[in-house]
């Protein structure tokens, strides 16, 4: 007979003194806590009455609010902004049933190997807005180098600055539609005629989670789109991966950096490569 | 822990555990056309509508479903006046073993109350978190069809 307690807060403040109690922790919808199972645990916040299901666009700033779901996120950016990558990676993500139960926050709290949140995030240089003990701002980086940050803290949303007006590329590796990815690239670029204004590349599913191209980026940006084919695009898009259900480390690697070349070659070039 | 829902229009109080399911609790509760297939959100063989939504059942706790409109297949037609959807997958030939076949109506339904005249890609979108071993989709695509044009001439 399970124990734990449910809490359902109407203020973030109620929701935060909760969340300070050992061993409470928020559900905003999802599944990562079915899976992993909760009879560890005391108690669990119910986020669904903090109001925290907004998506806004302020100067050029997209505010996804943490109880968004995947998709809530990409049916509002299909209609309002279809080239976002956001909108593109989410509406791609698991199953219908279970975009509508995925949320941006809870996402961003477990970020799973198999995230199609992590890349654009990385690519937009977004953000996570914290309440609670740690809140403040974070960017990625500093939020995947500390999970303690978690402890007592609600994560209130998820900042996109300067997401539209880019030409992008989401890729998940998939055996089959439905599939965890193995890897994601994603890819934005600006162009002005035949010059690159700027790109920016990210993988996730390897070993360091995420990681931005940055040798990659520096060498194409505010260059010729024709660099694409003179520099060695797979020799700075090759990461190190662990074994998977999907393909050796090896192989993973490969395909990576395989797949980060035909992206490149699509946004730079308008190449359409099929698989 | 006990809590109130509205299952197919119906006010209902129920007790159950904290971590029960939403699929456990309809189950316990006299909603057997509710299908228990793979328990982990892979087979959508438990959807039902929730808040007008497609979700699994078996990744919902129940408890995070109080308050909320619940809408199983059995709230959507009877034997004696089924809904479009349903006589659109009889007629295809839409069905075979059946045992995906509530839930696929429910997703199908959810896609024609936001989308009546769906392409097949948005057809298939919709349909992806829906298994069936049976029919290969080729018919169940085309009930969808059939009864989104059946549903645009009634409005």
């Amino acid at each position: 007979m399970s124990t734990v307690q449910w809490y359902f807060p109407d203020t973030i403040d109620e929701a935060i003194m909760y969340l300070g109690r050992e061993k409470v922790v928020p559900h905003g919808g999802g599944t990562s806590l079915l899976k992993s199972g909760i009879a560890s645990l005391n108690g669990l916040v119910d986020l669904s009455r903090l109001g925290l299901d907004s998506l806004k666009m302020d100067k050029g700033i997209l505010e996804t609010g943490a109880s968004l779901t995947y998709g809530e996120i990409a049916d509002s950016l299909a209609n309002l902004h279809p080239d976002c990558i956001l909108g593109k990676a989410l509406g791609a993500a698991a199953s219908t049933p279970m975009r509508n139960r995925i949320t941006a926050g809870g996402s961003a709290s477990v970020f799973p190997l198999w995230s199609d949140l992590i890349g654009p995030m990385a690519v937009l240089n977004a953000s996570i807005c914290v309440e609670g003990k740690n809140a403040g701002t974070y960017d990625l980086n500093s939020w995947l180098a500390d999970r303690s940050l978690q402890q007592g803290s609600l994560i209130i949303s998820l900042f996109y600055p300067d997401p539209v007006d880019w030409i992008s590329y989401y890729h998940r590796e998939t055996r089959v539609g439905f599939d965890y990815p193995s890897f994601t690239v994603s890819i934005l670029a600006r162009k002005n005629g035949s010059r690159v204004e700027k790109v920016r590349v990210a993988v996730s599913g390897g070993l360091d989670r995420v990681r931005r191209l940055g040798e990659l980026e520096e060498k194409l940006s505010g260059g010729d789109v024709s660099a694409v084919d003179k520099i060695d695009v797979k020799r700075m898009a090759t990461m190190e991966f662990g074994r998977k259900p999907s393909g050796s480390p090896e192989y993973l690697s490969e395909m990576a950096a395989l797949q980060v070349e035909r992206g490149l070659r699509t946004v730079l070039l308008g190449e359409v490569v099929s698989r | 822990m006990k809590g109130s829902f509205v299952v197919n229009g119906r006010s209902v109080e129920w007790s159950f555990e904290p971590d029960a399911t939403l699929l456990d609790v309809l189950r316990d509760n006299g909603h057997p056309e509710v299908h228990r297939g793979c328990d982990e959100g892979s087979c959508g063989a438990c959807s039902v509508l929730l808040d007008g939504k497609l979700v699994n059942s078996c990744q919902v706790f129940a408890a995070s479903s109080t308050g909320k409109d619940i809408l199983t297949i059995a709230g959507i037609g009877t034997i004696h006046e089924p809904h479009p959807l349903q006589t659109a997958f009889v007629e295809t030939g839409a069905i075979q073993c059946g045992f995906c076949t509530p839930a696929m109506i429910l997703a199908a339904l959810a896609l024609l109350r936001k989308n009546p005249n769906p392409t097949d890609e948005a057809i298939r979108s919709a349909l992806d978190g829906n298994y069936c071993r049976c029919t290969g989709y080729v018919k169940i695509i085309e009930a969808v069809r059939l009864a989104s044009r059946r549903m645009s001439a009634h409005d």
